[in-house]
């Protein structure tokens, strides 16, 4: 077996995987936390269904860059979800479930209206599903990946005060002079940013399992907000790292075996953490 | 929290304690059976042992490439596989002249307006929804019209990757193709 993973690895294509894979993963996972603490779990399913109808839109116009139409969107609907936070008229879930239903319908039937293919069930699956689009990248997207992921991490960093501030309590936050809107605003734009990227890796239906099982899996065993996100990162890296190799090894789609990755990893961090009482 | 962790330990190492004592004692008694079976059963255990190297080979058979080609798709697995023929679709520039094994689906066209027939070869992703394939040409010096494979015939084929150029658009194609 450790053969056949150093005949892959002189596929640039699987280095380029596993570079792209882990970091999608890393940045994720540290958006996860202040997602899953703030009601948001579902955002993720949300905004890739959003990026689904996008995406249709982009296939239809035969556009070559699909990009120019899919992140703007996907930042839109996101700013729209997240940017009145606790003081929206339509509440958190309601207005991810109507955003993900509707856009994803809408999505579908412009792709079956004004086909570009003659797969297009194939097409839709390997989008939603993920399957091996992670293994099909060019220097070019492992380039613009790389330093989007860069471009997050060090927006959390940097911001990681006020991050912390307007997950746990915006009005306290508000009161103090943060400026929480602005905040909201950063943050939705980051998720959208992450939420495209991360569709070349799972797939728009597998998505919220990278936002939300590092988080909860942290969350079953420690308590600080800190050492939450700080382990929420390295085990959605590790999960991301062990998923891809798995797949590309046994032939199984690159998606669900990360996401069953993660799956195990919360059990374990769950039973670990009911032992601890 | 600290009793639960140190029974739980506690009870891990009676385990793997009684787990030791076990295959101890029994190792002696399973050897001598062992070496009866050995002395009744020679034709059989020969026969595992073949079975076990048949076993061994096919799994070395998809550990090693085939040293006589630049690229075995043979020896990856279908995810490897899909993703591979993806760019080779997209990077054409980079496997030109390169030599490629490849096993798949036969699939069999037949242009309406030519009358051409073309043949590929056609692989599928993990999912089995998405597929793709490369068409191939059979060595012309080895092969006749009537040996090319039927539609839908799993085939194994070795040859030349190459482009070439019809109308506006650019193709893909194994030429001199063996099949094996």
């Amino acid at each position: 077996m450790l053969d056949k993973l150093i005949l892959y690895m002189g596929f640039p294509f699987v280095r380029y995987a596993l570079i792209v894979g882990v970091l999608i993963a890393l940045c994720s996972s540290l958006l996860g936390v202040t997602l899953v603490l703030k009601r948001y779990s579902f955002i993720g399913d949300g905004l890739s269904h959003v990026a689904f109808g996008a995406l249709a839109i982009a296939t239809v116009l035969q556009l070559t860059n699909k990009m120019i139409i899919v992140l703007p969107l996907t930042i839109l609907f996101a700013i729209l979800l997240l940017r009145k936070g606790q003081n929206a008229k339509i509440k958190g879930d309601a207005a991810i479930a109507m955003l993900s239903v509707g856009a994803l319908a809408f999505g579908y039937l412009i792709m079956n209206l004004f086909p570009t293919s003659s797969n297009i069930s194939g097409d839709v699956c390997s989008t939603l599903f993920g399957s091996t689009s992670i293994l099909t990248l060019t220097k070019a997207d492992v380039w613009a990946c790389g330093i989007l992921a860069v471009i997050v991490i060090l927006i959390f960093i940097l911001f990681y005060n006020r991050i912390f501030a307007v997950t746990f309590d915006e009005n306290f936050a508000n009161a103090v002079g943060t400026k929480v809107n602005l905040y909201n605003l950063l943050i939705a734009t980051v998720i959208a940013v992450i939420i495209v990227l991360a569709m070349n890796l799972v797939g728009s239906l597998l998505i919220s399992a990278l936002v939300i099982f590092p988080a909860l899996s942290a969350m079953s065993i420690l308590k600080s907000f800190r050492s939450v996100t700080i382990f929420s990162a390295v085990s959605s890296m590790i999960c991301a790292l062990v998923g891809i190799i798995i797949s590309i090894l046994a032939g199984t789609p690159v998606g669900s075996t990360i996401v069953a990755v993660d799956c195990i990893l919360f059990g374990v961090c769950y039973l670990i953490g009911r032992i601890k009482g | 929290m600290y009793k639960k962790v140190n029974i739980l330990l506690g009870l891990l190492m009676a385990l793997v304690f009684v787990g030791c004592g076990s295959t101890e004692a029994a190792s002696v008694q399973e050897t001598e059976v062992a070496e009866e079976q050995v002395a009744e059963e020679p034709e059989v255990e020969v026969e595992d042992s073949e079975s076990l190297e048949n076993e061994l080979l096919l799994e070395d058979e998809n550990v090693d490439a085939d040293p006589g080609v630049d690229l075995d798709l043979t020896a990856l697995s279908s995810t490897m596989v899909y993703s591979e023929v993806f760019n080779m679709m997209m990077a054409p520039e980079e496997y030109e002249g390169k030599t490629i094994k490849m096993d798949g689906v036969c699939n069999v066209y037949q242009d309406s307006e030519t009358g051409k027939t073309y043949y590929a070869c056609i692989v599928q992703d993990a999912t089995q929804c998405c597929s793709q394939g490369l068409e191939f040409v059979l060595d012309e010096s080895q092969y006749e019209a009537s040996d090319y494979p039927e539609n839908g015939d799993e085939i194994v084929i070795s040859g030349d990757f190459s482009t070439y150029t019809e109308g506006d658009y650019q193709y893909i194609t194994i030429l001199n193709s063996v099949l094996e």
